[in-house]
């Protein structure tokens, strides 16, 4: 969750603190605890077998897990019928490019003025290599991919207290704590304090990986030369001719880098959900959204908002309002629901549930987020500072700066995400801003790190998710106890209702949860369907 | 996008903007703000509103004013504490003192009810019976 206790933060903060304290193993063994590094169960296409042709299936929204669903039960033959509340297929699955008018909860109403080609993913932004079913299903709607750089070496970590504010190089602060951590370990070795624990044989090939791995000379020290340099890069990089002669740099001493805590800025790449290689869409995350609309094109009613949900033996009725026509009502019926309406929503809607169902949707917090993009005059992160793609980090508010993954080393401009929140009391307070504020504030932190911010921006963005008026908060916010005590509560078919979308999954606030979940429910509806 | 916007504003149409805050930023995961009417500005109002009007899209956060459960402190301080739906259990990211002066915050702006008000040993009560 967001908000407890400093101790308990939510999980992406959770993992910056536990890798502080207890190493990678504790890291993997709490992310496969909270549902992070589970593996996708995406084992190819589903097959809904036997002849389904008219049963009806109402799909209350078309986000990825309504549009999977509607997707997969039109092929098996149902009469499928989806409502979504916004004019545009996705839900979270959203990018913002110029042109497009937004108006959030509270009235506050933007307009983007990007240049054409550029783009803010407010919400997801990355794939996993191994998120199995979202990749399935951008094959097969011809959505094309592109390389989404999670980890560049030549990006910065900041902390306005840590080298006296200085930004500092990834690629420094990650081959010199690696350094410094493998000459101790060398040291310790050499000593003899390891030898109840390392035979004598694998002693030396411990010291020759300690010395490999961790760019130490040949008396395991770890200090300017050649072999540190190799990892950490030049103070004067190899040329050609008469100026070729490199220089090597002095290591950031490993107390240094201890104390400044800049090591937590390393964490994310090396975990599961993060590692290479990870993509994006070409053109924008929405990419997804749109193929799916175009094949669902005859079956998605848009600018509907469901305001009453009802159900007998028999079937479901949906009541809802239709804001092209007024706001006039309208009912929909169906013999069967997949609801994949957030649960910050469905929890004060008229529903029929059951207890444990009913208890279940009213669990869960929602956990807020937000995202500023930011577009320049001209691309200085490549031009000035050699940074193609990838993510700086700051312990300032924005937490991050994305850099845009395409359209390397050209003349021109970019947008970056100038601003990442999730969770925390800054997201709420960014959530509380005005729009301009958060881009105002975006640019004083981000300035501290990349200067001309000053000179070259033109104009922001922002979106704060718990004022999305499609979903009211982010994602929902699981914890151990509360998956124990409602999850499969959550997940049951409540007679002829089954909820679908990231909450009802394992892999929370990523698009490959929505996808699964929707598979998951469609095939137990699907057995539900076809019992006498 | 041009769709989604007319609908948003048909459905948005009658609330006017929210007055801008300025900003606060706490410096870490808990909150800074020192009292119970920068507690709201600047975390509440995020959902509720400045006016405690609430805000309604496809859901709804609710009102506070005229909310006839703010009569009760011990409520209030029981849904900071523990979350109510959507609403995380933002009241754990406060100290006792700040979450009885919002709670009274709330009840005096949004109720007109000074009695019977919150004090940051009764909210460490709370917290302590929260915690089990």
């Amino acid at each position: 969750m967001t908000m407890k206790p400093p101790r308990t933060p939510s999980r992406r903060q959770a993992l910056t603190r536990i890798g502080a304290v207890a190493g990678g193993g504790a890291v993997y063994r709490l992310m496969t605890s909270l549902g992070f590094a589970a593996e996708s169960t995406f084992r190819g296409p589903i097959r809904l077998e036997g002849d389904r042709r008219g049963v009806s299936v109402l799909i209350l929204g078309a986000g990825l897990a309504g549009m999977t669903a509607a997707y997969e039960l039109r092929r098996a033959g149902y009469k499928v019928q989806v409502l979504e509340y916004n004019g545009r297929p996705g839900g979270r699955n959203w990018t913002v490019r110029g042109g497009d008018t937004y108006i959030e909860l509270g009235g506050a109403r933007q307009v983007c003025r990007f240049d054409d080609g550029q783009y803010l993913n407010p919400g997801p932004w990355r794939i996993p290599y191994h998120h199995y079913a979202v990749l399935h299903y951008c094959r097969l709607l011809g959505v094309a991919l592109e390389p989404f750089v999670q980890l560049n070496h030549n990006a910065y970590l900041h902390k306005p207290d840590a080298f006296g504010g200085a930004r500092q190089r990834l690629r420094e602060i990650k081959a010199d704590y690696s350094g410094g951590v493998a000459e101790l370990l060398a040291k310790a070795t050499n000593k003899g304090a390891l030898d109840d624990d390392v035979t004598k044989q694998d002693r030396e090939i411990l010291l020759e990986a300690l010395r490999e791995l961790g760019g130490l000379d040949r008396d395991f020290r770890y200090r300017a030369g050649p072999a540190a340099s190799a990892f950490r890069g030049y103070a004067r990089p190899p040329g050609g001719g008469l100026s070729a002669r490199p220089e090597n740099g002095e290591p950031i001493k490993l107390s240094d880098i201890l104390t400044s805590r800049l090591w937590e800025g390393l964490q994310s790449s090396l975990s599961y959900d993060f590692q290479t290689t990870m993509f994006q869409p070409v053109g924008g995350m929405d990419r997804i959204g749109a193929a799916f609309g175009r094949e669902l094109a005859d079956v998605i009613r848009y600018n509907v908002k469901v305001v009453e949900i009802a159900q007998d033996v028999r079937g479901v009725e949906v009541r809802f309002e239709d804001a092209g026509a007024g706001g006039a009502t309208g009912t929909a019926r169906a013999e069967w629901c997949v609801c994949t309406l957030p649960l910050s929503i469905l929890s004060r809607m008229p529903a029929p549930f059951g207890a444990s169902m009913r208890e279940a949707i009213s669990a869960l917090p929602y956990a807020p987020a937000v995202k500023v993009g930011l577009q320049f005059s001209r691309r200085f992160w490549e031009e000035d500072d050699h940074i193609y793609g990838g993510i700086s980090y700051t312990d300032q508010a924005i937490r991050q700066i994305g850099y845009p993954n395409s359209g390397f080393n050209q003349q021109g401009k970019g947008v970056l995400l100038g601003a990442y929140l999730f969770g925390g009391a800054n997201a709420y307070e960014f959530t509380a801003m005005a729009p301009e504020d958060r881009v105002k504030v975006a640019l004083e932190q981000g300035a501290q790190v990349h200067p001309q911010y000053r000179d070259a921006f033109e104009t922001g963005f922002s979106v704060a998710w718990a004022r999305a008026p499609f979903t009211l908060g982010c994602a929902a916010d699981w914890t151990e106890e509360k998956r124990a005590q409602h999850y499969d509560n959550l997940c049951a078919i409540d007679g002829r209702i089954a909820l679908a979308g990231e909450h009802a999954s394992y892999i929370p606030a990523w698009q490959e949860g929505a996808i699964l979940s929707a598979l998951d429910c469609v095939q137990r509806l699907h057995a539900r369907a076809a019992a006498p | 996008m041009r769709s989604a916007a007319l609908a948003l504003a048909f459905w948005l149409a009658g609330a006017g903007a929210v007055a801008a805050q300025t900003p606060f930023l706490s410096k870490g995961w808990t909150f800074d703000e020192p009292d119970g009417a920068s507690l709201y500005a600047h975390v509440c109002s995020a959902c509720h509103r400045a006016d405690g009007e609430g805000m309604t899209g496809a859901g709804t956060y609710p009102a506070l004013k005229g909310d006839p459960r703010l009569a009760s402190t011990d409520y209030l301080i029981a849904v900071l504490l523990g979350g109510q739906h959507a609403m995380p259990a933002l009241g754990r990211a406060m100290n006792d003192a700040q979450l009885a002066d919002l709670v009274n915050f709330v009840r005096s702006t949004f109720a007109g009810e000074n009695d019977d008000p919150a004090t940051p040993q009764r909210a460490a009560a709370a917290r302590a019976a929260f915690k089990r």
